[in-house]
């Protein structure tokens, strides 16, 4: 009697599952049948997006916008047609440090690496001092990538000069190479405290220098294309209370402060007399100075954060 | 059994007590509400919900808000004098805040009407927040903006009409040209007054550039007490473009290995080859020796 | 002297080591062991455990680097240029010439290796290398000197071999080797017709290839904008310093073999004159490129300049600088001029002054210049202004040259430190005469 009670719910399981199959391949089979585009009579080339809902639609192909930015990016090449400039006003610099902060933040950077350096600047005793932000001019004719015996640092089509940490052999002659003095040496092990890289998922790229800092490469300011690819300006510009950085691409003839107030660039450099850094050195930097004239409030506002022996502007423990 | 009902009693009262008092109190939230049309989105209320800590403003996260409309109930023509205006509302939608304490109710263009139309976001019920309304209204408009060539330039035409179609005068938009990182201002002024017709006209007498002869021009009325902020978006394709000038597919000093400039490829090589080649044929010299014992 | 052919041979065949230099041997290796510690603690720890910071940028090592790859020039100036020039008095000490510089460029090519920050990645240099980069043409005339330097080194010691096969045959696994090693040489005409013609060569061919690998090597500071780098000087500066360097190490090296091998009657006295008056010339010609160096930047003065050469003539690095072109380089000049001067024993001294100041000078060139920057020394800790080697640092420059002094030990143990062929060759021709 059990036996037959145990066969019967064998068969009925076995038929059931048969059933099951049958109903769910047939009406897959259906849904593909009906799921053809009303519109497929036509000739239009459609092409298959996917919306934010996660469904998948079939839209005109003429409808669609192509972005190239997204599918054809090379870290190597950089974003097409483009080509990155920031316009740094010295009239305007207080030494508040926002920007080194930022940029040490969003970079993970610590201990005596900050790329971004505020220096107190004075051509001689007579003429003015004032504060001048430095750090990587992404030189159009850039000593450090002509002496690179690997290939590890590179200039890219947009102009921003970028380092492979994981190509770079350590031997420092970009270093020599650079008059500004602007890259940094990973001497140790890098302590970045808030990044874990398996938590975020990342694989190494170029792109993100300091994501992470590599023991016995050479890291300096990358002109934050992460940001960029964000929509977001580059770190310094964002955070700067002075708004003392703009940053844009040259061929739009534009630039954008923190404040998000957009200038036509050449009108900017010619108006307010603009010059490059170590100009004669025949470099080419991408980064434009405006002149410390017309200032209105006193050098010595910034005396206050002024750090010349201390290189990260906020401790760890923060 | 009068113990059994005690202990009850007791347990009841615990319970409550407990759910009172140990239950976190309540935070004050603060609202604020937009309205804000773009081109994008279409028709959006945007909600921003923040509350205090120790002196500083922090966004509140994952909050669910619910969206009501008001709706006037038909009025009576027989009963003109009795009109009671109850205010009824029904329930549009239901959004929830995100990391930076934002949500935006998409609304339907359709269930927009002319007039004023009012709307109200609440926060109700959330274990953290204490319940909180705010409204927003606000009167349907449209802005239309089309490019005019000109005989030597170019100019942005701007008409902005109210729901019924009639024109607007006197509202102040900006309009400004759309950039990598920002909105830069074109024309003379910062912000451009509609005339008795409700339009404008900025003349575009410089070069602008884009690298895809695209220019998108941006025209905003920015948080209008009326209109709420209406934001849309015209593109020329009289973008200028500009030559490039990087020295990417040149061969430099400064490009990547293959690059090199063909002298700095050929000389070293030659040299080499000659060398080694010269070295290759002492050391088989060696060999020779060997073989001549 | 008249000596016959055996006995030529018998006194300049390859000796056991004494206690003496046993106990050498041991101290060298003791002073490498402690370098590979040195070296273990920078791998794993990185290059932190040295001196250099983000200002200075190079140090000790690179000065390491320079004067290995100088004293590896006195190979080609010894064993090609006077052999070419048909001056045969330099005979006895070519190879001595030869196995210095074997061991310097070996130590030199080392040398770059320690001071890379990922020495794990040296494989990038060969699948990635730029050819813009003087780096890299570094790499290559540094193989390619090595190799032609083998080559100088070892054809002359094929009729040496072969005599001294002969010469052990009471020891017959050495006079195996020998044997190996000599590629069974019988000194027909034929095979030494391919001999004389090869190191014919060979001496042509070193001779660019010398100029050329100190050359790039002082390409590397003077492609850069620095303040004492930026010199067009910088190529004949090197070389010349160079060769004054590699006399020097010869001089030294010559008097010391010559003791611990009494091989007083093939290096004479009249050697040493004329290594002397040699090195004198050198020296002089060096001192003529220092001037160029100093006196012409001292004269315009230019900002980046001023504050480098006064840190040099007057400030920190004052002592280090007048010491090394004072004692380094005139005093020899002073002493050598004389006859007295040109005795073994002054010369060795003189030799060594050269040796130790060429190293002084070598850190002069590198170190002060990189802490005179463009941009103002700002943002980082005190102690980036300044630079001092680390112990560790010290340990591993000693290894290097204690690496240097045992393969020129071993190798001055096992091939005949005075060519025995050519010797005997001359001495006939002498008797002949």
């Amino acid at each position: 009697m059990e036996d037959k009670i145990k066969q019967n719910r064998r068969d009925f399981l076995r038929k059931g599952a048969q059933f099951g199959l049958v109903a769910t391949a047939g009406g897959v089979m259906l849904t593909q049948y009906f799921s053809e585009p009303a519109n497929a009579a036509t000739n239009e080339d459609m092409i298959e997006l996917l919306t934010t809902d996660g469904e998948v639609v079939l839209v005109p192909k003429s409808q669609v916008e192509e972005h190239h930015n997204e599918s054809a990016y090379n870290p190597r090449e950089g974003f097409p047609d483009k080509k990155f400039v920031m316009v740094v006003d010295l009239a305007k610099c207080k030494n508040a440090r926002k920007c080194q902060e930022a940029c040490n933040k969003g970079h993970y950077i610590t201990g005596e690496n900050a790329w971004l350096k505020v220096y107190k600047m004075q051509e001689n005793v007579e003429t003015a001092p004032y504060w001048m932000p430095t750090q990587c001019q992404h030189c159009d004719k850039p000593p450090c990538v002509k002496v690179c015996p690997v290939d590890a640092t590179f200039k890219r089509k947009d102009g921003i000069v970028l380092i492979d940490n994981e190509r770079c052999i350590g031997c420092r002659f970009c270093m020599a190479a650079c008059p500004y003095s602007v890259r940094i040496f990973n001497w140790e092990e890098p302590e970045q405290f808030e990044l874990n890289m398996e938590q975020e998922e990342a694989k190494y790229t170029p792109d993100y220098c300091g994501k992470p800092s590599v023991k016995g490469t050479v890291d300096k300011c990358d002109f934050c294309p992460h940001e960029t690819k964000k929509g977001n300006l580059p770190f310094c510009v964002d955070a700067c209370p002075n708004n003392v950085f703009s940053f844009g691409d040259m061929y739009e003839d534009a630039v954008t402060n923190g404040s998000g107030e957009t200038f036509k660039l050449s009108e900017l450099l010619k108006e307010r007399g603009a010059h490059r850094y170590m100009e004669s050195l025949g470099t080419e930097p991408s980064v434009y100075y405006l002149p410390p004239v017309d200032r209105t409030d006193a050098f010595e506002a910034g005396l206050e954060n002024y750090t010349p022996t201390q290189s990260v502007f906020r401790t760890p423990e923060e | 059994m009068k113990l059994k009902s005690i202990t009850l009693f007791v347990l009841l009262i615990f319970i409550t007590y407990s759910n009172v008092t140990f239950s976190q109190a309540k935070v004050k939230p603060r609202l604020s509400v937009n309205y804000i049309k773009d081109y994008k989105d279409g028709p959006t209320v945007k909600t921003l919900v923040r509350y205090k800590k120790d002196r500083a403003y922090l966004p509140a996260q994952n909050v669910t808000l619910t969206l009501f409309k008001q709706i006037n109930p038909q009025i009576d023509d027989e009963n003109v004098d009795e009109v009671t205006e109850t205010e009824t509302y029904i329930k549009v939608d239901e959004a929830q805040t995100n990391q930076d304490g934002e949500a935006y109710f998409y609304l339907n263009p359709d269930t927009i009407d002319a007039g004023l139309q009012q709307y109200e976001v609440r926060l109700i019920n959330d274990q953290n927040f204490k319940d909180k309304n705010q409204s927003v209204s606000f009167e349907d408009a449209v802005i239309e903006a089309s490019i005019v060539e000109n005989e030597d330039s170019r100019s942005i035409k701007v008409i902005f009409k109210d729901a019924l179609g009639e024109p607007v005068s006197r509202q102040y938009l900006t309009v400004r040209l759309k950039r990598l990182y920002g909105l830069m201002q074109i024309g003379e002024e910062p912000y451009y007054k509609t005339d008795d017709d409700g339009e404008i006209l900025v003349e575009l007498k410089e070069e602008l550039f884009s690298k895809s002869g695209n220019l998108d021009f941006i025209i905003k009325l920015d948080d209008s007490d009326t209109f709420g902020t209406i934001i849309e978006k015209v593109t020329g394709k009289f973008g200028v473009v500009m030559e490039s000038k990087d020295s990417f597919d040149e061969r430099t000093m400064w490009a990547s290995a293959l690059k090199a400039p063909l002298i700095v490829l050929i000389v070293p090589n030659i040299l080499l080859l000659g060398i080694w080649g010269t070295l290759l044929i002492l050391i088989f010299n060696l060999y020779k020796i060997f073989k001549l014992q | 002297m008249k000596k016959s052919a055996s006995l030529i041979v018998e006194e300049l065949a390859p000796k056991k080591f004494g206690i003496k230099g046993q106990l050498w041997v041991v101290f060298l290796c003791v002073v490498i062991v402690l370098a590979l510690y040195a070296y273990y603690q920078q791998f794993t720890k990185g290059l932190i455990i040295t001196g250099m910071r983000d200002y200075a940028l190079w140090g000790v090592y690179i000065s390491n680097f320079v004067f290995f790859v100088a004293i590896s020039l006195v190979g080609s100036l010894v064993t090609a240029v006077l052999r070419l020039s048909g001056a045969t008095w330099s005979t006895p000490i070519t190879r001595i010439a030869e196995v210095i510089a074997v061991a310097a460029i070996m130590m030199g090519g080392l040398t770059i290796i320690i001071d890379m920050g990922r020495p794990d990645r040296i494989a990038n240099i060969f699948m990635y290398g730029r050819l813009q980069s003087p780096i890299i043409w570094d790499v290559l005339v540094i193989s390619t000197y090595l190799l032609i330097s083998l080559l100088l080194l070892y054809y002359p010691l094929l009729p040496d071999f072969a005599i001294l096969k002969k010469h052990f045959n009471n020891r017959p696994k050495l006079s195996k080797w020998y044997n190996k090693f000599s590629l069974h040489w019988t000194g027909s005409k034929t095979q030494f017709k391919i001999y004389n013609k090869s190191i014919q060569t060979l001496s042509v061919l070193i001779i660019p290839v010398a100029f050329g690998i100190h050359t790039v090597t002082a390409w590397l500071f003077s492609t850069t904008y620095r303040p004492g780098w930026d010199s067009t000087n910088f190529g004949p500066y090197f070389i010349a310093g160079a060769f004054v360097a590699g006399s020097g190490a010869v001089v030294a090296i010559m008097y010391v073999l010559r003791r611990a091998y009494k091989l007083e009657d093939y290096i004479t006295d009249k050697h040493f004159d004329y290594m002397g008056k040699l090195l004198v010339l050198l020296c002089l010609v060096y001192l003529y490129f220092n001037v160029n160096e100093y006196l012409v930047p001292a004269y315009k003065r230019t900002q980046e300049e001023s504050a480098h050469l006064s840190d040099l003539f007057t400030g920190d690095y004052s002592l280090m600088f007048w010491l090394a072109i004072g004692v380094g380089l005139v005093l020899p000049i002073l002493v050598l001029i004389f006859k007295k001067g040109r005795k073994p024993l002054p010369l060795f001294i003189i030799g060594l002054i050269v040796v130790i100041g060429a190293w002084w000078k070598r850190y002069i060139i590198v170190t002060p210049t990189l802490l005179h920057t463009f941009v103002p020394m700002e943002g980082v800790p005190e102690s980036w202004h300044e630079y001092w080697p680390t112990s560790l640092e010290w340990m591993v420059t000693f290894g290097t040259l204690a690496g240097a002094l045992l393969i020129m030990t071993i190798l001055f143990r096992y091939l005949p430190i005075i060519p025995i062929h050519e010797t005997i060759e001359e001495n006939e021709e002498r008797e002949t005469v």
